[in-house]
């Protein structure tokens, strides 16, 4: 008898975490539970957009966060302070999460009766980008200074988000930021994506992005 | 940090496949990364040693093969290896260029013990 055995596995990395993914987002879709996985870069806005959001949305619908962003709980806080349902999930310096880690803060977090859950994944623009979390759709917030060009440079983040929010508006006078060039770029990575200029400081065009969500969260419970 | 999670992914994957084949451990594990993959070999190799310290797979080998990233222009349909054009077609100098492969990353095979 052999001791040694070269076994073929000719299996993807990512591929063991998409069927994960896919069994979570069945399971939620069954207890009506919207995940949105929120994405960007470190500091572009995110948990600031999802202040504004709850202030906009939390008389209309349940919303519970989950924030994965560093070991720190500061945004979940934050957050808990708005009056939503917050969880800080310890990624132990992990630069994405997966799959299974979402499961593991859904079911630490007991999503119960929740209608939409928002999870600030980590901030960079590769990882994330490669690991199916099981969200029911992918947003991401890519903000003024960071140039037109992002979706250029991070070709797979931009071709996974249905919808991009450019942050910080109020600052476009002093970047040159082309936004008619950047919803092409974004286009040309994923034509379906929607793309919403917002600025999460002053709260000013963020109607279209809450339209957004009500329209999404609605039809997934329909 | 990127490289981290990945080995982390491949060693749960790993544990997976030898219950699976009844096997103890590894003497090799030999992984195919596409170019376009966005993962660094050579941040992979550092990353599986500190990932398998201590661990059943810290004498598992770690090789790597690399697959060239190929990616087509959607204008003129011109092929190129997508690291040396520099994000453009070098025949038209389009920048709507689609990859066609090298974007994945494989456990090809594992010796097995
Ligand atoms: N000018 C301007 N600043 C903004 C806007 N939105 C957020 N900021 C500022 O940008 C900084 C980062 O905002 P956060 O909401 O903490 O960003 P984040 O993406 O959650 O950051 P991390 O969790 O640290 O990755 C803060 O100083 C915000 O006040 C905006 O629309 N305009
Ligand atoms: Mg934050
Ligand atoms: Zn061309």
């Amino acid at each position: 008898m052999d001791k040694f055995r070269v076994i073929e596995v000719k299996q993807s990395i990512f591929e063991n975490n998409d069927k994960q993914a896919e069994e979570l987002r069945k399971e939620l879709k069954e207890q009506g539970v919207y995940l949105l996985n929120l994405m960007s870069s470190p500091g572009s806005g995110k948990t600031t957009t999802l202040s504004r959001t709850i202030e906009a949305l939390r008389d209309e619908m349940k919303i519970g966060v989950m924030e994965a962003d560093i070991d720190s709980d500061v945004d979940a806080r934050t957050i808990e302070q708005l009056g939503a349902k917050a969880i800080q999930l310890h990624t132990g310096g992990m630069c994405h999460l997966d799959a299974d880690m979402t499961r593991q803060g859904i079911e630490n977090f007991g999503v119960d009766g929740l209608d939409l859950v928002i999870l600030e994944n980590v901030g960079n623009l590769v990882c994330p980008a490669e690991f199916d979390t099981g969200a029911s759709k992918n947003a991401m917030v890519l903000s003024v200074p960071e140039g037109h060009d992002k979706p250029l440079k991070y070709p797979l983040m931009f071709s996974v988000c249905d919808v991009v929010l450019v942050n910080k508006m109020d600052v476009l006078p002093y970047f040159d930021f082309d936004m008619e060039k950047c919803k092409e770029y974004v286009h040309m990575r994923n034509p379906k994506a929607t793309v919403i200029p917002i600025c999460a400081k002053t709260g000013e065009g963020m109607e279209q992005w809450f339209d957004w969500l009500r329209r999404e969260v609605a039809q997934w419970n329909a | 940090m990127h490289e981290l999670g990945l080995c982390d992914a491949i060693v749960k994957m790993m544990d997976g496949i030898l219950e699976q084949e009844r096997m103890e451990g590894a003497n090799k594990i030999v992984l195919e990364i596409g170019e376009l993959s966005g993962v660094e070999a050579h941040f992979m190799e550092d990353s599986w040693i500190a990932v398998t310290a201590r661990t059943k797979y810290e004498d598992t080998e770690l090789q790597i093969e690399m697959v060239p990233g190929i990616a087509r222009c959607l204008d003129c349909g011109e092929e190129c290896r997508a690291v040396t054009c520099n994000l453009r077609c070098p025949l038209c100098g389009s920048v709507k260029l689609a990859p066609i492969s090298g974007t994945d990353m494989t456990i090809k095979s594992i010796e097995a013990y």
